[in-house]
């Protein structure tokens, strides 16, 4: 029994989508954090 | 593709090493003036907030292993040793409640072997010394082997030299930052590897459809999509419990717990774990396309770095080079710094330097920094290719150390002999079961044969423990010195 392209897919395509939006938010969670002067 | 020879010109190789080496340790004196103290030093001033407490523990975490092993185990264990792989951040979700409780029984704390001391007394700190720098050197032994085999295999910069400047730059600014530096470029390599493998996978996915992917797989590989592939299966509980237990035993972990805010450890270890999860999946995926792409994989450990040169050509290589540089300092700076703690807080103060001055212990936490990249570099300068197996010895090893961890700091009266026991006994089971069955299922016994000691233990010999004790300060007495 084989995964099935569906599954393969969405793995695939979910883990780039999720890696793309932690791309994003880490950045505007420093700058969140840099404006609250909450950093270190 | 000729994938033996090296990806990137080596003038280019060696342009990038050196400015990547010149910005990082820039950046370590840069963040380095802002630890005046001991504590700044050793935990960054306690005071860590959210985006770098996270980004911390994702970019720890990315070793080279996540970048480089991933598409290998991808293309040799299928969809599943992708999926096994991306197991490790169960660890990191974990840990999250952990890391608060942590924090809160000992908010002057530095280390996890000073728990361990404080928790079980003496005997059990020995045991944990033991197993706690035996995998911390011999995982800072991998990272610097790897860094020379990599640079060698993407440059064609000599092993030597690449090994030797990868670890002089994390030992540099280490040494000038203490874990400022270490958290701060730690931000900077999370967000690079996170962006490199992105835009790799989505070149992939321009040149060839996922459909054919697919199809290729099915076609000329069809047990890589094997739902029931019995040695993919059993990588993913080892790798599950190898990832476990190294994230609740090592120092590299606590001493960020001990280092974020009050109230950011549960939530930046959970946003971690979320972030880390998909790095292996998309590597890995890397792996499974390299048949479709028509490339011919003579050295399945370069699979990765070989399909991002045939889909971008130059700068696939150089953002290779870079995310696999950023992935091996992420880690050598943590275990630089987590283990200079270990022996700095467990060994030197606690057997030559108990009246030290805060001066004093910073000038020992630089020596030892500098000791313990000096023996790595000695280790790695012969390149044994073997030592670098040595480390998953250490996979039952930790794993032995997971229950009493769990135990010590959830359960009131766990009983301190059944944690030694634990840990022995956890320890030779994994590592018979090593030798005589194999890798993949070591660190499932010396997990399992150390739960069942803990809980019988704890069952029938319950022992009383005032949690109180273990916010008494580096000098406080252990739970046998007070019976």
């Amino acid at each position: 029994m084989n995964f099935s392209l569906g599954f393969f897919t969405v793995a695939v395509f979910g883990a780039i989508a999720l890696a793309l939006i932690a791309a994003v938010f880490l950045p505007v969670l420093f700058v969140r954090d840099a404006r609250k002067k909450r950093l270190w | 593709m000729n994938e033996a020879s090296a990806l990137l010109d080596p003038t280019i190789g060696w342009i990038l090493l050196a400015a990547l080496s010149v910005i990082w340790v820039g950046l370590g004196v840069y963040w380095g003036r802002k630890a005046s103290n001991l504590e700044g030093f050793m935990l960054a001033g306690r005071n860590v907030g959210l985006a770098l407490g996270t980004a911390t523990a994702v970019a720890t975490w990315i070793t080279s292993n996540t970048t480089m092993l991933a598409p290998q185990f991808a293309l040799q264990l299928g969809v599943w040793g992708m999926l096994a792989y991306c197991t490790a951040s169960f660890g990191l979700f974990l840990f999250a409640p952990m890391a608060e409780r942590i924090r809160a029984l000992m908010p002057n704390g530095y280390t996890s072997a000073e728990f361990v001391r404080l928790r079980y007394g003496n005997f059990a700190w020995g045991i944990f010394l033991v197993i706690s720098l035996f995998y911390g050197i011999t995982w800072m032994i991998s990272m610097g082997m790897a860094g020379g085999i990599l640079m060698e295999a993407l440059a064609g910069i000599p092993y030597v030299y690449g090994m030797t400047t990868i670890l002089l730059v994390c030992v540099l600014y280490t040494l000038f930052g203490g874990l400022f530096a270490v958290i701060g470029t730690d931000f900077i390599q999370s967000w690079i590897i996170l962006v490199g493998v992105c835009v790799v996978a989505i070149a992939v996915l321009s040149t060839v459809s996922i459909d054919e992917i697919y199809a290729n797989l099915e076609r000329n590989r069809p047990a890589l999509l094997d739902v029931l592939f019995p040695a993919a299966i059993m990588a993913i509980f080892n790798n599950m419990l190898f990832g476990l237990g190294e994230i609740f035993h090592s120092n590299v972990w606590w001493s960020r717990a001990f280092a974020m805010r009050e109230g950011v450890g549960r939530k930046a270890y959970g946003l971690a774990g979320l972030i880390w999860l998909p790095i292996p999946i998309v590597a890995g995926f890397l792996g499974l396309a390299a048949p479709a792409l028509g490339i011919n994989i003579a050295r399945p450990d370069m699979v990765g770095p070989v399909v991002a040169g045939t889909v971008l050509g130059t700068f696939g290589a150089v953002l290779v080079f870079v995310v696999v540089f950023a992935s091996l300092a992420s880690s050598i700076d943590s275990l630089l710094a987590a283990m200079s703690d270990l022996v700095l807080n467990d060994f030197v103060k606690q057997m030559f330097a108990r009246d030290a001055s805060d001066e004093q212990l910073r000038r020992w936490g630089m020596a030892v920094i500098i000791g313990i990249g000096l023996i790595t570099w000695l280790i790695c300068v012969p390149r044994v290719g073997t030592l670098a197996s040595v480390l998953f010895f250490a996979g039952p090893l930790v794993g032995s150390a997971i229950w009493p961890i769990i135990a010590g700091l959830y359960w009131q009266h766990a009983n301190r002999h059944g944690a030694v026991a634990a840990m022995l006994l956890g320890s030779a089971g994994g590592l018979i079961t090593y030798f005589t069955v194999g890798w993949y299922a070591a660190s499932l016994i010396g997990t399992a044969v150390s739960m069942v000691v803990v809980v019988v233990t704890t069952r029938f010999a319950p022992q009383s423990f005032d949690w109180a004790r273990l916010d008494a300060g580096p000098h406080a007495t252990t739970s046998e010195e007070v019976a």
